[in-house]
């Protein structure tokens, strides 16, 4: 969930158009466009933005190897698509 | 949604499928265990089981809050709302959850005064407006929820809110984990880790179950391409021989998890000995409140002696959530027993397994992972 709105402790956030009030006392620090994982009215940790990028890297890069790896069997079998 | 669509590409899920399909050629099964019910729902929700080689076994486990909640807990409960200057205040789910005798929604409609929150912080608000009244949360789910009750507690006792009493059945995975794994009734070989619940602890409580046990440990997020990259990171562990603790959702849990969730925990609560539906008591696998917040423990405040609770019937919930039976096994599923009229536990949540069974796997297969062009 987005944070939009922070208040000391206490906060907004944001999901699919959605918005609710959230504290925020647990994760200390937050900023306004962080993304949260909340839970039962408190937010209890901060997304790691470098680490999501990271981890969605390894899959694009799975998923390139497996369409080159398609192109390849595609093309010695003379396929054309 | 940022953080959400993305982690449901479906090439990158084929991906996924594909490796996992070309290192378990020729390989005897795996059995892996979900601990947790929303991991649970989103492999159902997603078809993931579609994706996977058929050598591999997904299996469902006990984290699923409200339905390893006992009847001992719900018949307390149930009692503590016949109490004149009482207000039960529980999450929702709770209350069609049928307990020895009734439901805490049958108290309601015959005058308990029940309410439904969303946070612990709702129940707070009631105690502050009916100064008069007993205001007892109903405490259920796992190290992801207590801290939130903690830090409850914790605001109740600097207001000097008096009223404020917690009704507590938190329990703490690793135990359970470990007692699964000595019943010597499933023979797994690996635990997709809770996402939510590492979150709050961190990665260190399941060491001593991929040390001690060798059993892989792998800790992931709730999206589909986290799954299936869980399950990948298992299969290689198996495959090279290693059982350790993994993490797959780097970008929220973090190793040492979050200290202050962790500090509000040890203060307020206290390991304790505590009934798990299916598991039977395990001990130390609770959060007590401890000693010195007895003022805020609603078993303290308001004791109440009860007959020994009963199981529902036909009931097989305690065999699912050892993850010993399916619930298509249940003569009730679907039948006598279905969502509008729950039998027991776990079909009433959305993470309760017969819930799952019954919204996805009664009669179709489902593969809706979206495209990342899909909705955002
Ligand atoms: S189908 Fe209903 S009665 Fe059967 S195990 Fe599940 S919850 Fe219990």
């Amino acid at each position: 969930m987005k944070v939009l709105e922070v208040n000391g402790t206490v906060g907004q956030v944001e999901i699919g158009g959605v918005r609710r009030a959230v504290d925020l006392s647990l994760v200390a620090g937050v900023k306004v466009g962080q993304f949260v994982v909340v839970h039962a009215g408190f937010a209890l940790s901060v997304t790691d933005e470098d680490e999501a990028q990271k981890t969605l890297e390894i899959f694009a890069e799975m998923a390139r190897r497996v369409a080159e790896a398609d192109a390849a069997a595609g093309s010695k079998a003379g396929s054309d698509q | 949604m940022k953080y959400m669509t993305e982690f449901r590409n479906f090439a990158a899920a084929q991906a996924l499928s594909r490796e996992l399909h070309s290192l378990c050629t020729g390989i005897k099964e795996i059995k892996i265990m979900e601990v947790c019910g929303g991991h649970t729902a989103a492999i159902f929700k997603y078809g993931l089981r579609d994706l996977l080689p058929p050598n591999i076994r997904l299996m469902s486990g006990p984290g699923c809050p409200v339905c390893v909640t006992s009847n001992s807990f719900l018949d307390y409960a149930m009692a503590l709302s016949r109490e004149p200057d009482v207000i039960i205040a529980s999450f929702g789910d709770l209350l069609r959850v049928p307990g020895s005798h009734s439901t805490l929604l049958a108290e309601k409609s015959k005058g308990g005064d029940i309410r439904i929150c969303y946070s612990s912080l709702d129940a707070l608000e009631l105690a502050r407006k009916n100064p008069s009244k007993k205001i007892v949360f109903l405490g259920i789910g796992f190290e992801t929820t207590a801290p939130t009750v903690a830090a409850a507690i914790k605001r109740a006792e600097a207001e000097g809110l008096k009223n404020f009493l917690v009704l507590s059945a938190f329990k703490t995975m690793p135990e359970a984990m470990k007692a699964l794994l000595q019943s010597g009734e499933l023979a797994l070989n690996a635990f997709i880790c809770p996402g939510h619940v590492s979150v709050v602890t961190g990665l260190r409580i399941y060491d001593f179950i991929a040390r001690d046990f060798k059993t892989p440990c792998v800790v992931t997020g709730f999206e589909p391409l986290d799954l299936l990259q869980a399950i990948l990171m298992i299969v290689r562990q198996l495959k090279d021989g290693r059982s350790t603790v993994e993490n797959q959702y780097t970008r929220a849990a973090l190793p040492l998890g979050n200290p202050a969730a962790q500090a509000l925990l040890n203060e307020i609560f206290a390991p304790s000995d505590v009934e798990w539906r299916g598991l039977g008591v395990i001990p130390g696998s609770g959060l007590g409140i401890s000693d010195a917040y007895q003022a805020f423990d609603a078993q303290k405040v308001i004791p109440l002696q009860l007959e020994p609770a009963r199981e529902q019937p036909g009931c097989i919930c305690g065999s699912i959530m050892r993850g010993v039976k399916v619930p298509t096994e249940c003569k009730l599923f679907a039948k006598a027993c279905n969502p509008e009229n729950p039998k027991g536990s776990c079909m009433v949540s959305d993470e309760g397994n017969c819930a799952t069974y019954y919204k996805y796997a009664r009669n179709s297969r489902t593969t809706v992972i979206e495209n990342e062009a899909g909705t955002s």
